[in-house]
C-alpha cells in the first residue's frame, strides 16, 4: 500500500474538517429551557455555568401565560433558542413579558425589556434580510402571574400576531436532559467567585497548557493511547470514525506534530488501548484490533476480537473504554435511552455493564452491572479499575465507582424489578450535579512528577468542563473520598485524559447538542497539560475521621488563621435513587463545627464536626478569609466528601489555639506613622452620643470591643477630622445594619444628613444587601463595591477609610470597594438621584465628626485607630 | 442468463492473485469507502461504497450480504448531524438483498452437517476489501473464508459482441463481483454460500443447487421469482466466485447532491 504523501494527508485532513461541519438539522418551533432558581430576581440574571435545566422542550410558539412549568410557577429563568425565518423587509416585533425579558436576533439585542414589571409590551422595528436569524430570548419570573409572548407584524400586515410556528425552528433531535432542584444564578453582589461557589474558570497556576493539534484538525476525541515511543493514537467520534496517529506531541508545539490517519470507518470508537504494539479500539458493536501488516502506518486489517455483547440500533448504546489490566481489556456498555432522556423499556439484556475481554483468546466476561452512561474507565489508586457514570434515572448525581467483580451499581433500567433485591455498591464519590460535575469522563492516576498531586486520581468532565481531582481512601473496607475542582482553562469539554510516556497529561475534547459539551468551549480539541509547579494554595485532600474531617492544604496557612469556626461551612445530605431523572439533595443540613485544630506546620486542619452520618455527602466550603503565608487566597475553596462509612476509631488531631493577638494597642511603627487609638478597649472615652455631648448609652466596651448592646443612638468622636485615615474592625450580627460616617455636622438632626457613610451590613440577611449600592463596603446609596467582600457573619471585618481633600477611598478586608471624588460631577449626579438630594449639607462638611451608626442591631467595633493626613 | 461456459475463463482471470495496484481500482464515492455503523436499524453492519452506483452492506451478525443498492446512505445521528435518535439508513434502490436464514451451509462427505459462522473482520489491501468469515463445521474444524467483493462493469470485461450476446447493452451497469476463498477445508468437506441471483441481467459463476421461489399476490398471481444460488468451496477447489450484473434501477433524484464526493 502506498505511503501517504503530504498532499494526501492534507486532503484527508480537509475531508475530515469538512466532516466536522455538522449541518444544523432543524425542526419546527423553539427550544425552551427553564431553570428553577427558588429565589426572587429583579432582572434576567446569568446562571452559574454548567447547570442542567429543570424543564427542556420544543414548543411551537412563544406564547405563555401563568401556570406551572414542570412543578414551579415562580422564581425561574427561561431561555428560548432557535431561528426566526423571515423574508426581506421591515418587521415590527412585540415582546410582552411579566417579568423581564431580553430578545436578541442575529446576536444583537433588539428588545431589552428587562426588570421587574407587569405584563406590558415593548416593540422594535427591524429591517431584516431574507433568511434565518438566530433567535435568543431570556426571560425571568419572580413572583405572581407571568407572561411571555413574542409577536410580529410582517411587512404589509396591519396587526400583531404571535410569531407562527412556520417562522420558528430549532436544532432537531436534541437529547433534552433535565435535572430537578433549584439552580444558582450569579447575583451582582455575589459572595461567589470562580473556585468559590462557582466552577473554576482558569488554568491552575501549577500547570501549563498547549494545544497540540494543527488548527485545521478538529478531533472530537473518543479515545487516547500512547505507543511506548511516545506516538499518540486517538479515535474520533465523528462521521469518519478514525484513528489518527500523532508524532511529536511531547513537544507541546502543534507545528511540530505530524499527523497520519491510521484507520477509518469505525462505528463511534470511544476507546483505544495499545498493548505493546497492538492497537485495540472499541466500537459501538465490537472490540477490534487494527493491524498494520506492511508497516506503512495505515491499518490493513480490522480484526474482530470480540463482539459477544448484545447491541441494538439505539443511538445511546455506546461502548466506553478502553483499559488493559493483566491481559484483559475492560470497557463499559451504556443503556439505551429515548431522545427525551428516559431509559428505553425494555432494554437489551447485558447493557449497563462493565465487561472485560481476554486479549489472548477474545473471551468475554461481565464484571459488574447496574450502570447507565458510564463514559469513563481507567486505572487508578492501587492499579484498580475505576469507572464514572453519568446522572440519569436511578442516578441522582454522577459518580465515581470502584470496579468490583459482581457489583451492582444501582441502575435498574435493565434488570427492572429484579434489581430491587440487589445490594447496591456505593459510589466512591458522588459528584453533586452542576456543583462539581455533570458529565464525568475517564479517571486516571496522577503519576510521579506532579508535586503533591502525585498518587491522587483525576478525571475530566464534558459539560462541567476541566479536570477534577479524586482523593480516595478505604474506610471499613469501603471506598470513599473527596472530589476537588482542579483546573479549567481548556479549549474544550474533556472526554478523555491520559498521562503520556512523558508524564504530561493529554486531554481530548468532545461535545454535541443536548447539553453535552461545555458552554462557550469547542466541541473538539486536543491539548497537553504539564506540571510546572509550585501548586497554588488549595485543598490537597479531605479525609474522614471518627469525629470529623482532616483537611490538607498545599501551603501552610498564615499564622493565626483558620482557627475560627466561622471559616468552615459544612453541609450534609444524601441521595435517593429513583426512576426520575437525577434527584434532589435529601435531608440537607448544615453541620456544626465544634472545634478547629491546626497542625504545627499549619498545612492541616482538623474540623471536629457534630452530626455526621454515613452514606451521606459532606460538602466543605471555606467561607472565611483563609490565606497562606504569602497572603494568597485559596485557588478553590470547596471539597465534596462521600462519607459511605465513618471511621470507627480514627480520631482527628487536637491542638490548642494560639493566644490571640493583643487588641486595641498600637505598634511602634503605627505610632511613628501618626496613628492614635480611638478606643482603648475599656472605656468609651473620646466618644459621645450624637448631638448630646453626653457619654454614650447603649454602647459598651465588651471583650475589647466597642459594642452596641442596646438602643442609645449613634455615637460620634469628640474630635473633628478633615483629611484622615481611619482603620477599624467590625463584626455584625445576623441581619444586622450599622455604618461608619465621616465629615459629620453634629448640628443636624442625624449624622447621615451630612456625613457620607461606609455601609456595615450582613449582606446575606439584610434587604439592603441585595442592592450593591447599599451593601457592606458601599458608599451608602452612591457607590457599590465590586463584589461582596464581607467575611461570614460572626467574623471580624477590616475596614479602612481614607479622605484627602475631596478624594475618598473605602477598603474592606483588603479590597478597595469604593473610590470617589466629593463634589465631582459624577458624585453630584449620584447625590441628586439619591435620598440625599433633599439634604443640603450632605457631603458639604470639610471637617467633622466620625460617627458609628446605631441602626437598632447589635454591632461591635475594635482596633479603632485614626491618623490625620 | 448464465454465461458460465462462455465467460468462465474471464471470471477465473479476474481472481485476484496479487493486490491490484491502486490506479486500477474504481473511484470510491466515499472516504472511507468501508465503514461500520448502524444501518436500517441493524447495529453490526459493514458497508462498502464500491462504486458511484453500487453500495453493498453485510450484516456481521448474520454473516451475510444484506443489500446491494444504487444510492447512498442517509447519514443521520449524533456523529453525522448532531441529532440524537435516528441512525443511518439506506437511501436508494435495491439491486439485491440477502437470503433469509443462514447464507452458509456445510457438508462432509456429501452429508449435510451443521455449522456456526462468525464475522472475523475485514482487510483493506491495496485499496480493495476482503471480508473474513469464520465457519466452524460440526466436529470443530474452523475454516476461514475470505470474501473479496468488487465493482466491475461489463464493458471492462467483454467485447462488443459478447456484450450483445449477454444483452448487456453499452456495458455500463455495475456488476458485483464476489470472490470466495476458503482456508482450512479438509478432504471431503464442502462449504457453500447462498445468494440471491434474481434481478440480474446476467450472472456468471460456478453456481450450484439453484432454487426458485415464486412470490405471489393474494390471488396467486406470480409477481416475481426469487432465485437462490449456491457457490460451493471444497478442499480441491477452495476458490470460487461470481459476477452479478444487475438490471438497471432508477437512481435517487438527489443522489449526486447528497454525496459531495460524487
Amino acid at each position: 500500500m502506498r505511503v501517504l504523501t503530504a498532499a494526501w494527508v492534507a486532503f484527508l485532513c480537509a475531508s475530515f474538517a469538512h466532516a466536522q461541519q455538522t449541518p444544523v438539522v432543524r425542526e419546527p418551533g423553539v427550544s425552551m429551557r427553564f431553570w428553577f432558581v427558588g429565589e426572587p430576581m429583579d432582572k434576567v440574571m446569568p446562571l452559574v455555568r454548567g447547570q442542567t435545566p429543570n424543564v427542556s422542550r420544543v414548543q411551537p410558539t412563544i406564547d405563555m401565560k401563568d401556570g406551572t412549568v414542570g412543578d414551579f410557577d415562580s422564581t425561574f429563568l427561561a431561555h428560548a433558542e432557535g431561528f426566526l425565518e423571515t423574508g426581506a423587509g421591515a418587521y415590527e416585533l412585540r415582546l410582552t413579558s411579566d417579568d423581564g425579558s431580553i430578545l436578541k436576533l442575529d446576536g444583537q439585542t433588539v428588545i431589552d425589556h428587562d426588570g421587574l414589571h407587569a405584563e406590558v409590551p415593548k416593540t422594535a422595528q427591524l429591517e431584516l434580510k431574507a433568511g434565518l436569524h438566530p433567535l435568543d430570548l431570556w426571560f425571568f419570573q419572580s413572583y405572581g402571574g407571568w407572561t411571555l409572548r413574542l409577536e410580529w407584524k410582517p411587512p404589509g400586515a396591519s396587526d400583531f400576531v404571535v410569531v407562527p410556528t412556520s417562522a420558528l425552528s430549532c436544532q432537531a433531535g436534541e437529547v433534552r436532559v433535565t435535572a430537578p432542584g433549584p439552580k444558582r444564578v450569579v447575583r451582582p453582589l455575589s459572595r461567589t467567585r470562580p473556585g468559590d461557589g462557582q466552577p473554576l474558570d482558569a488554568l491552575n497556576p501549577a500547570l501549563t497548557v498547549s494545544t497540540i493539534r494543527p488548527s485545521d484538525f478538529q478531533p472530537r476525541v473518543g479515545g487516547i493511547a500512547f505507543f511506548a515511543d511516545g506516538r499518540m493514537a486517538i479515535t474520533t467520534w465523528d462521521a469518519v470514525g478514525a484513528v489518527w496517529i500523532l508524532d511529536g506531541v511531547e513537544s507541546g508545539d502543534a507545528s511540530k506534530v505530524k499527523l497520519k490517519r491510521f484507520a477509518a470507518g469505525l462505528a463511534e470508537p470511544l476507546g483505544i488501548c495499545i498493548v505493546g504494539e497492538r492497537v485495540f479500539v472499541l466500537q459501538k458493536q465490537e472490540l477490534t484490533e487494527l493491524v498494520d501488516h506492511d508497516n506503512d502506518g495505515v491499518a490493513d486489517e480490522y480484526k474482530d476480537v470480540c463482539s459477544a455483547w448484545d447491541v441494538s440500533a439505539n443511538f445511546h448504546e455506546f461502548a466506553f473504554g478502553l483499559v488493559e489490566k493483566d491481559g484483559w481489556l475492560y470497557f463499559n456498555l451504556a443503556i439505551a435511552i429515548e431522545p427525551g432522556g428516559r431509559s428505553t423499556e425494555p432494554q437489551v439484556q447485558g447493557r449497563g455493564s462493565a465487561l472485560r475481554v481476554k486479549i489472548a483468546d477474545g473471551t468475554m466476561e461481565t464484571v459488574a452491572n447496574g450502570l447507565r452512561t458510564p463514559n469513563g474507565i481507567g486505572l487508578g489508586t492501587n492499579g484498580d479499575v475505576f469507572i464514572t457514570d453519568n446522572q440519569g434515572d436511578w442516578l441522582p448525581s454522577s459518580k465515581l465507582l470502584h470496579l468490583d467483580k459482581g457489583a451492582f451499581y444501582g441502575s435498574r433500567s435493565v434488570l427492572l424489578e429484579k434489581a430491587a433485591s440487589l445490594t447496591v455498591t456505593p459510589p466512591v464519590l458522588w459528584m453533586p450535579q452542576n456543583e462539581i460535575g455533570n458529565s464525568p469522563s475517564n479517571p486516571a492516576l496522577i503519576p510521579a512528577g506532579w508535586g503533591p498531586y502525585s498518587g491522587q486520581m483525576c478525571h475530566g468532565d464534558v459539560t462541567h468542563g476541566g479536570i477534577k481531582r479524586d482523593v480516595v481512601e478505604v474506610v471499613d473496607g469501603v471506598w470513599q473520598g473527596c472530589i476537588i475542582d482542579w483546573t479549567q482553562g481548556l479549549e474544550c469539554g474533556v472526554n478523555r485524559i491520559v498521562f503520556g510516556p512523558d508524564k504530561a497529561l493529554y486531554i481530548g475534547g468532545i461535545g454535541s447538542t443536548g447539553n453535552w459539551g461545555q458552554e462557550g468551549k469547542l466541541h473538539y480539541g486536543l491539548q497537553r497539560l504539564a506540571y510546572k509547579g509550585p501548586p497554588p494554595f488549595e485543598i490537597l485532600g479531605m479525609h474522614a475521621k471518627t469525629n470529623g474531617f482532616e483537611i490538607v492544604f498545599t501551603h501552610p496557612l498564615a499564622p493565626h488563621t483558620g482557627w475560627e469556626k466561622e471559616n468552615w461551612d459544612v453541609q450534609q445530605w444524601r441521595y435517593v435513587p429513583t426512576e426520575e431523572y437525577g434527584g434532589p439533595k435529601v435531608d440537607e443540613e448544615t453541620l456544626a463545627v465544634r472545634s478547629v485544630s491546626i497542625s504545627a506546620d499549619r498545612t492541616r486542619a482538623f474540623l471536629e464536626v457534630d452530626g455526621l452520618k454515613p452514606e451521606h455527602v459532606v460538602a466543605l466550603r471555606i467561607v472565611g478569609p483563609l490565606v497562606d503565608e504569602s497572603g494568597a487566597a485559596l485557588w478553590s475553596t470547596q471539597a465534596w466528601y462521600t462519607l459511605n462509612r465513618i471511621p470507627k476509631s480514627d480520631m482527628g488531631f487536637h491542638t490548642d489555639a494560639p493566644a490571640p493577638a493583643p487588641l486595641n494597642v498600637l505598634t511602634e511603627p503605627e505610632r511613628a506613622a501618626g496613628w492614635k487609638l480611638l478606643f482603648d478597649g475599656k472605656s468609651l472615652q473620646g466618644w459621645h452620643t450624637y448631638g448630646k455631648k453626653s457619654t454614650p448609652t447603649g454602647w459598651q466596651a465588651v471583650d475589647g470591643a466597642l459594642a452596641r448592646t442596646s438602643g442609645g443612638g449613634d455615637i460620634a468622636t469628640d474630635d473633628d477630622y478633615q483629611d484622615f485615615e481611619l482603620a477599624l474592625e467590625w463584626k455584625i450580627t445576623p441581619g444586622g445594619n450599622s455604618g461608619i460616617m465621616f465629615h459629620v455636622d453634629e448640628s443636624l438632626g442625624s449624622p447621615w444628613e451630612s456625613g457620607p457613610e461606609m455601609q456595615v451590613l450582613d449582606n446575606e440577611h439584610h434587604p439592603d444587601g441585595h442592592d450593591p449600592t447599599t451593601s457592606a463596603g458601599s458608599a451608602y446609596a452612591l457607590y457599590p463595591p465590586p463584589r461582596d467582600r464581607t467575611h461570614p457573619v460572626g467574623m471580624w471585618n477590616e475596614a479602612r477609610i481614607k479622605v484627602k481633600g475631596h478624594h475618598v477611598e473605602q477598603w474592606l478586608n483588603g479590597t478597595l470597594t469604593c473610590e470617589y471624588e466629593l463634589e465631582s460631577p459624577e458624585w453630584k449626579t449620584l447625590v441628586a438621584a439619591s435620598k440625599f438630594a433633599s439634604m443640603p449639607r450632605y457631603g458639604q462638611v470639610a471637617s467633622g465628626k466620625i460617627c458609628l451608626q446605631d441602626h437598632g442591631d447589635a454591632v461591635a467595633y475594635r482596633n479603632i485607630r485614626v491618623r490625620k493626613l | 442468463m448464465i454465461l458460465g461456459p462462455i465467460l468462465g475463463p474471464i471470471l477465473l482471470a479476474l481472481l485476484p492473485q496479487q493486490p491490484v495496484p491502486s490506479p486500477l481500482l474504481p473511484v470510491r464515492p466515499r472516504d472511507p469507502f468501508v465503514f461500520r455503523c448502524v444501518l436500517d436499524r441493524h447495529p453490526r453492519m459493514i458497508t462498502a461504497a464500491l462504486g458511484d452506483d453500487l453500495w453493498v452492506a453485510w450484516d456481521a451478525q448474520s454473516c451475510a450480504l444484506y443489500k446491494a443498492w444504487q444510492g447512498d446512505v442517509k447519514f443521520d445521528g449524533p456523529v453525522y448531524t448532531s441529532v440524537h435518535g435516528p441512525q443511518p439508513t439506506i437511501e436508494g434502490t435495491d439491486y439485491t438483498s440477502g437470503v433469509e436464514g443462514s447464507a452458509w451451509s456445510t457438508s462432509v462427505n456429501g452429508q449435510p452437517v451443521a455449522c456456526r459462522v462468525h464475522y472475523g473482520g475485514y482487510r483493506i489491501v491495496a485499496g480493495a476489501l476482503t471480508l473474513e468469515w469464520h465457519v466452524t463445521i460440526e466436529g470443530g474444524t474452523e475454516v476461514v473464508v475470505d470474501e473479496m467483493p468488487e465493482i466491475v462493469r461489463p464493458k471492462e470485461l467483454f467485447s462488443a459482441e459478447q456484450l450483445d450476446d449477454a444483452v448487456l447493452g453499452e456495458g455500463n451497469q455495475p456488476g458485483l463481483r464476489r470472490i470466495f476463498e476458503a482456508h482450512g477445508l479438509e478432504e471431503g468437506m464442502q462449504i457453500a454460500v447462498t445468494m440471491r441471483t434474481d434481478n440480474t441481467v446476467c450472472k456468471l459463476g460456478a453456481f450450484e443447487r439453484e432454487r426458485f421461489d415464486d412470490v405471489k399476490d393474494a390471488r396467486g398471481v406470480i409477481l416475481s421469482t426469487r432465485i437462490f444460488s449456491q457457490l460451493p468451496m471444497t478442499h480441491a477447489q477452495p476458490q470460487t466466485g461470481c459476477i452479478l450484473f444487475f438490471r438497471p434501477v432508477a437512481a435517487p433524484a438527489d443522489a449526486t447532491l447528497k454525496n459531495g464526493a460524487k
